[in-house]
Formats: structure tokens, C-alpha cells, sequence
């Protein structure tokens, strides 16, 4: 269970590390956004989003993510793949694709399945991007950034974005404790591999039970230590950490404002003034399939 | 003038366990005290009611001169730190630094400063080769100095050890303990207080006590009470080597033959 290593934040020292969390934030967003545009023709959204891939996997060699850790995670998609195949195979959407010559079936399985697949690797890309380069501390500090406006209307910002860190901050010691209970269980007989459902929940049962009596211990030691040092949710603190925009933020946020209001453009035609069809634009005659 | 006064102090939890039976004490500035006890003897619960933690049922308390009330905590707690026996839960930051500047974050103390001072005492515990680390990445002996600089960073005048050595192997054991004499030397206006199952550590300080039954039982240095035979006999207590070595001379040379100085010193290590 320790193992756990996709997506985790990598110390490394790149550039997309080094862009503002907040930026990071909102051009992922963006980028997620952009990944959903719709197009007429299926031809010109495979072609745009390919580029938005081939942006993201720029950005993966950049920032150092660990294409051998998102390859296997994509591996253990196949299992969505081959129904959304079964399932389109049946079920064509006869309207905007030819029929495969001297089969029943229509070209749209391939289209539909493959963009859809396309879309969740992208989508799993950005936030891979994300979590790898960005500390979670950063991150929460980043969504308090965002969420602060709300403290008008006594939302509670500060105390979520404490609450949140926290949380991330016991992670690894809850995971080790985890780990620990499985072992003592384990040579007290309790079996956490074998057996029915009855029997695993069984002993889920008896892991569960000494991590919760152990997580609130550690929360009622940890407030009482925090409240030594000073803390008091309501008062008013200073900042150790301070969120810097740096030249580099101001760049990457062309670039990805760049792409997203380009296709976002691109889209708004298509959909309200003409279709766009690159490929025959290029090539002056309608793709094969 | 005392750091501590405790003028007839009662605690219990619930209505049936009286935890601390009228305790008074005083605790001169700037000593080291030790706080011995077996488990459930109430210490956890009396450095609790210290800094306002728990409410006693009757007594006072005083910090420095000021009176423990509701209004006077936060002055209080300005006062006395505590660091705790479990190294990871009052790990608070995410790293190092982020966990000294935490009790400075709540003190509104601005950036720049905080810069200065979470660096001073990172290398004054020896972390500052640590500073980015994460918790799960450093050993116990690592996170309890993180936590002692985090506490010490407040600039406290009383230091509060509750057990902090206890979950720590032989090696930051040690560390911590040099620490603490390190502390001593440089720093001799501050009170420190130490709470702990292990001997050889109370043998260093100034000034044991020893609580039982919600009382104190004895109060001496550690010379007078680790040679009251009687006393460490009840009390099953584990004599540190210092002692065991001091107690064995004392035997040896009182019964050891000779009249000039060189004839005892032949005598007691001859066997
Ligand atoms: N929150 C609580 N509610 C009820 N009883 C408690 C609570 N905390 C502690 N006690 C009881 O109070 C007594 C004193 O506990 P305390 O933690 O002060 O002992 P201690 O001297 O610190 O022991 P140790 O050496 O094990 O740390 C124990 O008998 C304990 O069971
Ligand atoms: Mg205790």
C-alpha cells in the first residue's frame, strides 16, 4: 500500500514546478475545458485534441512525469475500452460515418470509443501534471487563494484549506499505521487475502476499527499541540508561505490561454456559422471513413 | 524568582479518581527539573493544567508572575511550550519549516522575521539540512527536534519535555538529551521541564520530583534521592550507571582497608 507512487509530487526542479499553484489551478482548467469543445465534424475534434494532446505530452517531457507510471495506470483502462468497443459496435451512430465495407458495422465504434479514450488519458494527463509538480501544501494554499473571496459570506476558506493540508499532511503516517494494524491482525490470525466477501469484510472489520481509535487519538494529541503553539482558527495569522507569479506564469498562461481561446474560437464557428472540416480543407475531398 | 507556583492543586477527570490530591510546588527559574512517575501518576495531566489545557477543580496557578485564569491563557501559553512524547502527531507543517513557522504563523509574526528565526533554530537543532523535508521522511529523533525547535522558536521561557524521548531509539535519545544540555548552556534563563520514564535522564537534571497517588512524594536532587536506598527500593526504581557506579564505591571504600590515600585506592580496585 506504500507503493503508491502515481501522481505523487516529484521533487524535481523544472519549470512546471516552479509556475504559481493558483496559475496551475486555472490552466488546468482550462485545459480540461478545452479538451470538451465540441466540432461538427469528428475528423476536426480528433485533429484538435491531438494537438492539445501533443501540448500535454511537451509539458509531461518538461515537467519530468514518469510517462512508464501513466502508461500503466492507461493500462488499466482496457477493460472500459473493450466495452465502450462492444456497446458502439452495436449501437452505431449511423449519421456521421460510413459502414465498414462487408460487415455490419460502421467506422463510428473506432471514432467514439478512441475519442473517448483519448479524452480520459488527457484528462489523466493534466491532472498527473498537476499533483506531480505541484506540492499538495501548494495546492491547498492555491484553492484558499480562491476560495478567500467567500470568507464575505463566512465561509469558512481558511479553516478548510487548515483541515485539508492537514489531511495530506497525515496521509503517510495514516498509511504506515494502516500497514502496521495489517501486520498485527495478520499474526493474530485475522486473513485479509483469502475468503468470501463475509470473511474480507470481516476482517476490514478489524482493520478499520484500531485505525479510527488511532486517528482520533493522533487528532485529540494533535489539537492539543497546536493549541500550545497558538493556533486559534478565528484569530488572524501570518503567512511563512507566500505564492510568487513569476515571468514563467505570465508564459505559460499565454501559451494555454493561446490554445484554449483558439479551439474555443474554432468552436463557436463550427457550431454557429460554418462547419469546419480541416481535413478537406487540406486535402479538398471528404477522409476515407 | 520562580518560573512555577502551584498553590494546593486538585484535578480529576471524573468524580470517583481524584488524579492530583492538593499539590503545591514551586519551580525556581531557569532549572531543570525532572518529573518522574509511573504511568497514569497524573504528569501528562499536570503539564496540561499548566498551560490551561484542563481547568484544575480548585487551586492556583501561576506562570511567570501570572495568574492561570480564562483571560490570562493566551498570555500563559506565550510562556510555556510543550513538546509531546509522539514525534508525528504534533508534526504540524508539511515540511521542516513549514512546522518551526507554525506557532510564529499563529503569533502574527511578519514574513521576514519568520524567515530569520524558523532558520535560527532549525540549525540550532542541527535540522538545516532538512528544511524542505517532509515528516514521513525523517526518523523520530528528527521530527521530536523539529518539534523542540518549533517550540523554542516561540521564544518560551518555560520548556515543557512531556516524554519526548520515550518513542525515540538509543540514538535520538541521545541526541535529544545533548540537546537538552546544550540548551542549558546557552540558554540559562530558561526553565526546563522533563517528564520521563529514563533514569539516566533525570540523573542530568537539577531537581527530581517524583509524583504518586496525585502527590508529591519526593522532591530532592538527584544525588540525595538516587542514593536514598530506601527510596529507589519502593519505588522499584532502575538506578542509572552513574549511580549503581557511585553507590559500589561508596561500599567498597567504606569497608576498604588502609589509612593513607593510595592504600584505599589499591584496596578498592585490587577486587
Ligand atoms: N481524558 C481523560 N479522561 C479520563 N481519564 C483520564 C484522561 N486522561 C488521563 N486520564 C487518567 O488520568 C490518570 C493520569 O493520566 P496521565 O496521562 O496524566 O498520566 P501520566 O503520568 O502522564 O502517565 P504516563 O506515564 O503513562 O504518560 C490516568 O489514570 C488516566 O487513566
Ligand atoms: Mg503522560
Amino acid at each position: 500500500m506504500n507503493n503508491i507512487t502515481f501522481g505523487r509530487y516529484t521533487t524535481e526542479n523544472t519549470v512546471v514546478h516552479k509556475l504559481d499553484p493558483r496559475n496551475k489551478i486555472v490552466l488546468m482548467i482550462l485545459l480540461m475545458i478545452t479538451i470538451f469543445l465540441p466540432f461538427q465534424v469528428w475528423s476536426t475534434t480528433l485533429i484538435l485534441t491531438g494537438l492539445v494532446l501533443a501540448f500535454l505530452i511537451v509539458v509531461m517531457f518538461l515537467s519530468k512525469v514518469n510517462f512508464l507510471d501513466l502508461f500503466r495506470s492507461i493500462k488499466g483502462m482496457w477493460f472500459l475500452i473493450l466495452f465502450l468497443m462492444v456497446i458502439y459496435f452495436f449501437i452505431p451512430d449511423k449519421s456521421y460515418t460510413l459502414p465498414i465495407p462487408g460487415t455490419p458495422f460502421y467506422y463510428d465504434a473506432f471514432y467514439r470509443c478512441g475519442y473517448i479514450v483519448l479524452r480520459l488519458i488527457m484528462l489523466l494527463s493534466i491532472t498527473t501534471i498537476l499533483t506531480t509538480t505541484t506540492k499538495p501544501m501548494d495546492l491547498t494554499y492555491g484553492l484558499e487563494f480562491y476560495m478567500s473571496p467567500l470568507k464575505v459570506i463566512h465561509f469558512p476558506s481558511h479553516e478548510i484549506a487548515m483541515t485539508l493540508s492537514i489531511a495530506l499532511r497525515f496521509i503517510p503516517t495514516l498509511l504506515d499505521e494502516t500497514n502496521r494494524i495489517i501486520k498485527a491482525q495478520s499474526s493474530r490470525g485475522v486473513d485479509f487475502e483469502h475468503g468470501g466477501i463475509f470473511k474480507k469484510f470481516k476482517a476490514i472489520i478489524s482493520l478499520i476499527i484500531p485505525l479510527f481509535v488511532s486517528a482520533i487519538e493522533r487528532s485529540e494529541e494533535l489539537s492539543n499541540a497546536m493549541e500550545v503553539r497558538g493556533y486559534n482558527p478565528k484569530s488572524k495569522r501570518s503567512r511563512y508561505r507566500m505564492l510568487k507569479f513569476h515571468w514563467c506564469d505570465l508564459f505559460a498562461f499565454l501559451i494555454v490561454g493561446a490554445i484554449f481561446g483558439g479551439i474555443l474560437t474554432l468552436s463557436i464557428y463550427d457550431q454557429n456559422i460554418i462547419q469546419i472540416n480541416i481535413i478537406y480543407a487540406i486535402f479538398g475531398k471528404m477522409p476515407l471513413f | 524568582m520562580n518560573a512555577i507556583e502551584i498553590r494546593n492543586l486538585n484535578f480529576s477527570y471524573t468524580s470517583d479518581k481524584k488524579i492530583l490530591k492538593n499539590l503545591s510546588l514551586d519551580i525556581k527559574r531557569g532549572s531543570f527539573v525532572s518529573l518522574l512517575g509511573n504511568n497514569g501518576s497524573g504528569k501528562t495531566t499536570l503539564t496540561k493544567l499548566l498551560v490551561g489545557l484542563l481547568s484544575p477543580d480548585s487551586g492556583e496557578i501561576s506562570v511567570e508572575g501570572v495568574l492561570l485564569e480564562k483571560k490570562t491563557i493566551n498570555e500563559i501559553r506565550k510562556n510555556v511550550v510543550i513538546v509531546f512524547q509522539n514525534p508525528d502527531n504534533q508534526f504540524i507543517g508539511a515540511t521542516v519549516e513549514d512546522d518551526i513557522a507554525f506557532g510564529l504563523e499563529n503569533r502574527q509574526i511578519p514574513r521576514d522575521e519568520m524567515l530569520k528565526i524558523v532558520s535560527k533554530y532549525a540549525s540550532l537543532v542541527d535540522m538545516s539540512d532538512f528544511i524542505n523535508r517532509e515528516p514521513s521522511s525523517l526518523s523520530g529523533g528528527q521530527k521530536q527536534r523539529v518539534a523542540i525547535a518549533g517550540a523554542l522558536a516561540l521564544s518560551p521561557k518555560i520548556l515543557i519535555l512531556d516524554e519526548s524521548t520515550a518513542m525515540l531509539d538509543p540514538k535520538g535519545k541521545s541526541e535529544i538529551i545533548s540537546l537538552i544540555q546544550d540548551l542549558r548552556k546557552n540558554m540559562p534563563e530558561l526553565t526546563i521541564i522533563s517528564i520521563t520514564h529514563d533514569m539516566e535522564e533525570a540523573a542530568l537534571s537539577d531537581r527530581i520530583l517524583y509524583l504518586k497517588n496525585g502527590e508529591i512524594v519526593a522532591d530532592d536532587s538527584p544525588d540525595n534521592l538516587f542514593l536514598n536506598e530506601k527510596f529507589v527500593e519502593e519505588n522499584h526504581i532502575k538506578l542509572p550507571f552513574i549511580y549503581l557506579l557511585k553507590k559500589e564505591l561508596n561500599k567498597q571504600l567504606l569497608s576498604s582497608s588502609g589509612n593513607t590515600i593510595e592504600e584505599v585506592i589499591k584496596n578498592v580496585f585490587k577486587n
